[in-house]
């Protein structure tokens, strides 16, 4: 272990193999962290507290590993938003555990990577929320691997996965599985993925629900599509150039995510 | 000038627009209606190059030849299309459109400049403040979106706009509101044609000139009282 974060607002940096923050119960914590190697980061918030952490993985070398274990006390309200870049064979898996009454926020952004395999999975009590927005831009024969699930342990459970991204000249693979327990009456849960496909990508979209509650409320709605020719003329016939209407389509739809990411902080 | 020579369209074998020809000066109204169906908005579609049309004849933009230019260059030149059915983007903020559309024509404002003309212009063409920032034309009603573009048509303030059924969706305060803007538009200078099916829109405007297409050829010409035939008696003249 080479961080132990104990308080309300900092920035870790790591430097070895392993990074440990504890918030304490009743304590608001603003805390920034970057990863440049592989390791562990261990989180583990207090009940009734409120942690808005962002984390930077810019790994150093390829092939590196990068494991979260975050467990959220009851009634604490996580905002966790984890930036991949320039990642080089990557992987980052990232395991919340939510306790009762908790609010939560994920938000992953993977931008420049050169082959990203990512793993989510979040495991809700009772009458807890989670939003997982997740933004994904490979590019240039670069491919991104995403497996999310949600698993729905407690009555009454929110949750919410929303991807979106733009592929370009790259593969893309995202495989989501929420999944409601017998005794999770009442779960309400939904997967949602927009994705453009740009200059004939590898794109495949698996949403999996494995339901058993009858009282559970789970939808899924997947789109791949190409930036539309019609729109593109619309946007041009305003003088805008064909590649300058584009860019405008693509920027507007990581604008569109990064805006409902920020959104994230408003708790 | 706006001149428009034997103006033929197709797509694949289908001959939609015949030998159409028409000039439109600066600060002239024209107006061209028809029966749905008839071509008007192909002859629309064709002028500012939309793709999916192959063209034959010419088209001059203040004397010269945009006939083979693409969309966007057509744009750039002065030249305006409202469209029948404008696209929803989702993923673009309407303000941040207009304002990239502003930067392409060589408008330069700055943000605070831009904000308060778009807001202005907005409430001109009856929509409120809140369409700044909303997604361009997404979830818009059909009304809501002519209204946009005509506060499009404000702000990049072309030498000639091809308005297609502007008035279609609008409520009668509206389309008084749409005509007043256009009314005004052409006493500064623009050249505008007005396609509609609808005589209601002509009854607010005073046009130069009047055409009526039928089978995608321009069948009468004429003024006003064009207008008040058709009331009477239907496209059937």
């Amino acid at each position: 272990m080479i961080g132990y974060y104990f308080g309300d607002t900092g920035f870790v940096s790591q430097n070895g193999d392993s990074v440990k923050i504890v918030v304490p119960g009743n304590t608001n914590a603003v805390i920034t962290l970057k990863l440049m190697y592989s390791g562990s980061v261990s989180v583990k918030l207090g009940s009734c507290s409120k942690l808005i952490l962002s984390s930077l993985c810019q790994f150093i070398d390829s092939n590196q590993n990068v494991k979260y274990d975050c467990v959220a006390g009851e009634g604490s309200v996580f905002v966790h938003t984890a930036n991949i870049q320039n990642s080089v064979q990557s992987h980052v898996a990232i395991n919340n555990k939510l306790s009762n009454n908790c609010n939560s926020t994920l938000n992953i952004i993977a931008a420049h990577c050169k082959n990203a395999w990512l793993d989510v999975r979040s495991e809700l009590c009772i009458k807890t929320s989670n939003k997982l927005n997740l933004l994904v831009l490979p590019e240039n024969g670069s491919s991104i691997n995403a497996n999310l699930t949600h698993a729905h342990a407690g009555f009454s459970s929110l949750s919410q996965i929303d991807c979106a991204g733009i592929v370009d000249g790259a593969s893309c693979k995202i495989d989501s599985m929420i999944s409601v327990k017998e005794h999770a009456r009442d779960a309400i849960s939904s997967f949602r993925c927009r994705l453009i496909n740009i200059n004939n990508s590898n794109i495949s979209v698996v949403p999996a629900l494995s339901i058993h509650n009858r009282d559970s409320d789970v939808k899924h709605d997947v789109s791949v599509q190409d930036i539309k020719d019609d729109a593109l003329s619309y946007i041009q016939s305003r003088g805008v150039p064909r590649h300058e209407a584009a860019e405008l389509f693509k920027n507007g739809v990581v604008q569109r995510m990064i805006n409902k990411m920020g959104d994230a902080f408003g708790y | 000038m706006l001149k428009i020579n034997n103006l033929n369209v197709y797509i694949g074998k289908r001959h939609l627009v015949k030998d159409a020809s028409m000039q439109i000066n600066s600060g002239e109204l024209h107006v061209l209606m028809g029966k749905n169906g008839s071509g008007k908005s192909t002859f629309a579609n064709a002028i500012m190059g939309l793709p999916g049309y192959d063209v034959k004849g010419s088209i001059l933009l203040d004397g010269e030849d945009i006939t083979g230019m693409g969309i966007d260059a057509r744009a750039r030149r002065g030249l305006f299309l409202s469209f029948q059915n404008p696209v929803e983007i989702d993923e673009i903020k309407n303000s941040l459109f207009v304002r990239q559309a502003m930067k392409a024509c060589g408008i330069a404002q700055e943000l605070s400049e831009f904000k308060l003309s778009f807001i202005n212009n907005l409430a001109k063409a009856g929509l409120d403040e809140s369409f700044y920032s909303r997604s361009v034309n997404s979830g818009f009603s059909g009304g809501e979106k002519k209204k946009n573009e005509l506060a499009q048509m404000l702000m990049l303030n072309p030498k000639y706009a091809i308005l297609d059924e502007i008035d279609s969706g609008l409520d009668i305060n509206s389309v008084k509101n749409a005509a007043s803007i256009i009314t005004s538009q052409v006493k500064k200078g623009m050249g505008v044609l007005l396609i509609t099916h609808n005589p209601l829109i002509s009854e607010f405007l005073n046009p130069d000139m009047v055409h009526i297409f039928s089978n995608g050829s321009i069948a009468k010409q004429g003024g006003k009282e064009l207008i008040a035939l058709i009331k009477g008696e239907g496209y059937d003249l």
